[in-house]
């Protein structure tokens, strides 16, 4: 577009020279005015005395019929010039005495050239009442001011003129007004020219004064602005990005502290578990123990009896022993029996049955007693190594126990350790639930901080418009082609290429 | 004023017309014998010219005025043998010798001195002269100065 944009210095000068025209040239006008009607009033005093001393130096002649002084008196008004002319009037318009010889008899309408001035003079006839002001005449292309006064038909008139008319006419008085006229045109083309000069130097100095004291200031006021809000644009543009990436991270870290939390909760929950369980076993550690301590003393009391089986087995060789020589003894008893009885022949041939019956079962106990023998012996040998074991075992179950008791303190500390993990990883939870409660309250104030600066970057367009738009009403052009409603469009493709630019590097 | 001016004159007039039948005959008649008189009368004093006022001043008159004026205006106006008007009297049109010297028709008859009234008064001057005109036209009669 091609649209002339004054600069705001011509506009500003243009609205004050039509204001300061305006004023002048309504102080001219007033001045002018009233100087008119000073000098009108000044004019109209002056006609006013002019026609009170006519009217008064003829009052006295009329009063007593000495017509010859007024002719007189309208004579040497005439012999003075064409600046007063004074007419004498009757009830019929009729001019009596006029300092205009020609004119006597004529009738007055014809000379008036006022239709106010008819007016008033019909009015006069009528009323015997005049305004107090004059009437502006022109005749033969001179100006006159005309005044008229009554003549009254008083009782002194009476006897001349009868009383049966309240007016017997009245005094025209015309006074040349040309030179009021000129002086008030030479007024008028004074006033005119000094307004225009006054206002001219009124607008000169305007002119300068805004381009000192206000133009510089604002462009360098527009410079520092300009800057400012190319500043604030690339700011506010870092400041959305940034707040973006924010949200976003914020938004990513949100969901992982959900995660860790929930992951949390479910350790939490294990670990819980885990202390628990590490209660129960240490409880079940304690209960170990304690069948340990009494399995070490069953085995100690095994042990005992092993011994005393031992012992007991000692002793049962020791009679079995006895029984083995017994049955020794019996064996040679019963062979001694035999010996005998087969002394004896036949009648200890039954002897000898029973002597080697007796052998027999000493034998059969011999070797009984050697099967038990050998069995106890097996028996205390395997009762010994039953009480080695044992002692072994009862060692070993000292050492169980120990290590039961070990394990169970072990355990106590896993217990105590697993509460303490427990409580700890509440704790860890409680935490990551504020922290994910502040997260979502960061994610949220990010996303509500980028969409902040997101309205400050579009609030920067707009600012760079304005500033723009300042530019060119100051400076009274529109940059790069732009105008007042294209200038945001122009901003935001530039800030568009700006940003591009950004992105490529 | 008029009124008792002209009812005064009347009665004077009256009183000699019923005695001698006399007559107003104008200031002409008065010219042959009293030519200096006259010429004075003519020149000097403004009862010669009075008629002309009413000339300028009739147009703005009733008719009940205007025969006010002619009693001290004209010669004898409303008297017998006196002023009518200005185109059946024309002698009689101005304020005459008559108007004062009352009618001269035996006078200018018989020439005799007694048969006009020959000297005059103060009072004889007071049917027109009143105190008021005089006060207001300044017309005070001048029957010592010589009038004519």
């Amino acid at each position: 577009m091609n649209n002339i944009h004054p600069s705001l210095q011509v506009k500003v000068v243009v609205a004050v020279a039509a204001l300061v025209l305006a004023v002048l040239a309504s102080i001219i006008t007033v001045n002018i005015a009233y100087q008119q009607r000073q000098m009108r009033e000044d004019f109209q005093s002056s006609t006013n005395v002019l026609a009170n001393t006519v009217y008064n130096s003829i009052l006295y002649p009329m009063a007593i019929g000495d017509s010859e002084t007024i002719k007189q008196q309208m004579a040497e008004i005439e012999k003075d010039g064409d600046s007063t002319r004074v007419h004498v009037f009757g009830f019929d318009k009729l001019v009596t005495y006029t300092s205009e010889s020609k004119k006597i008899d004529k009738d007055l309408s014809a000379e008036i050239n006022s239709p106010q001035l008819a007016k008033a003079l019909n009015e006069l006839l009528a009323t015997g009442k005049v305004p107090g002001t004059g009437f502006d005449e022109e005749k033969d292309g001179i100006h006159y001011l005309s005044l008229l006064r009554p003549l009254l038909n008083e009782k002194r008139c009476h006897h001349c003129h009868g009383a049966s008319r309240p007016v017997l006419g009245g005094v025209l008085i015309s006074q040349k007004s040309e030179s009021m006229f000129q002086a008030l045109d030479s007024i008028r083309t004074k006033n005119i020219l000094v307004g225009i000069l006054g206002g001219l130097i009124i607008l000169l100095t305007i002119f300068f004064l805004i381009s000192k004291l206000v133009s510089r200031p604002i462009h360098q006021v527009i410079s520092g602005l300009n800057a400012a809000v190319w500043a604030v644009s690339d700011a506010s543009n870092e400041t959305a990005a940034v707040s973006a990436k924010i949200a976003r991270g914020t938004s990513s870290q949100a969901s992982a502290i959900e995660e860790t939390s929930s992951s949390l909760e479910e350790i939490f929950a294990m670990t819980r578990q885990s202390a628990e369980n590490a209660s129960r076993a240490d409880q079940l550690m304690n209960d170990v123990e304690r069948s340990a301590i009494d399995a070490r003393d069953s085995m100690g009391q095994l042990t005992k009896s092993m011994e005393d089986i031992s012992s007991a087995s000692e002793k049962t060789q020791k009679i079995i022993k006895t029984i083995d020589e017994i049955a020794f003894q019996t064996n040679l008893l019963a062979l001694n029996a035999a010996v005998e009885a087969a002394r004896a022949g036949e009648v200890g041939a039954g002897f000898a049955v029973v002597a080697e019956e007796v052998r027999s079962l000493a034998k059969r106990a011999a070797d009984a007693a050697k099967n038990t023998a050998a069995l106890i012996e097996g028996n205390v040998k395997t009762i010994q190594i039953g009480a080695d074991l044992t002692i072994r075992m009862g060692s070993e179950f000292t050492e169980v126990s120990r290590n039961i008791s070990k394990v169970g303190n072990l355990v106590k500390e896993i217990s105590s350790a697993s509460q303490e993990q427990a409580q700890g990883i509440e704790q860890v939870n409680h935490a990551v639930a504020d922290i994910d409660r502040v997260v979502q309250e960061n994610a949220a104030n990010a996303e509500q901080a980028a969409t902040t600066s997101e309205r400050m970057k579009n609030q920067s367009r707009h600012m760079v418009g304005f500033v723009n738009g300042l530019i060119a009403l100051i400076d009274g052009r529109a940059k790069d082609g732009e105008t007042g409603e294209d200038n945001e469009a122009t901003v935001e493709s530039k800030l568009e290429r700006k940003h591009s630019k950004e992105l490529h590097i | 004023m008029l009124i008792f001016s002209f009812s005064s004159s009347t009665g004077l007039v009256g009183t000699a017309r019923s005695e001698d039948q006399r007559k107003y005959m104008g200031s002409e008649s008065c010219k042959e014998c009293h030519s200096a008189e006259y010429d004075s009368f003519k020149q000097f004093n403004k009862k010669a010219h009075s008629f002309k006022s009413l000339t300028v001043l009739k147009k703005g008159l009733s008719a009940g005025e205007l025969e006010k004026c002619y009693e001290c205006h004209t010669t004898g106006y409303g008297q017998e043998g006196g002023f009518r008007s200005e185109l059946e009297t024309p002698n009689l049109k101005n304020a005459g010798c008559e108007v004062c010297h009352g009618p001269g028709s035996l006078h200018a008859e018989t020439g005799d001195p007694k048969d006009i009234k020959g000297k005059l008064n103060a009072k004889d001057c007071e049917v027109c002269h009143n105190s008021e005109r005089i006060n207001a036209f300044k017309y005070k009669p001048l029957v010592y100065g010589g009038a004519h």
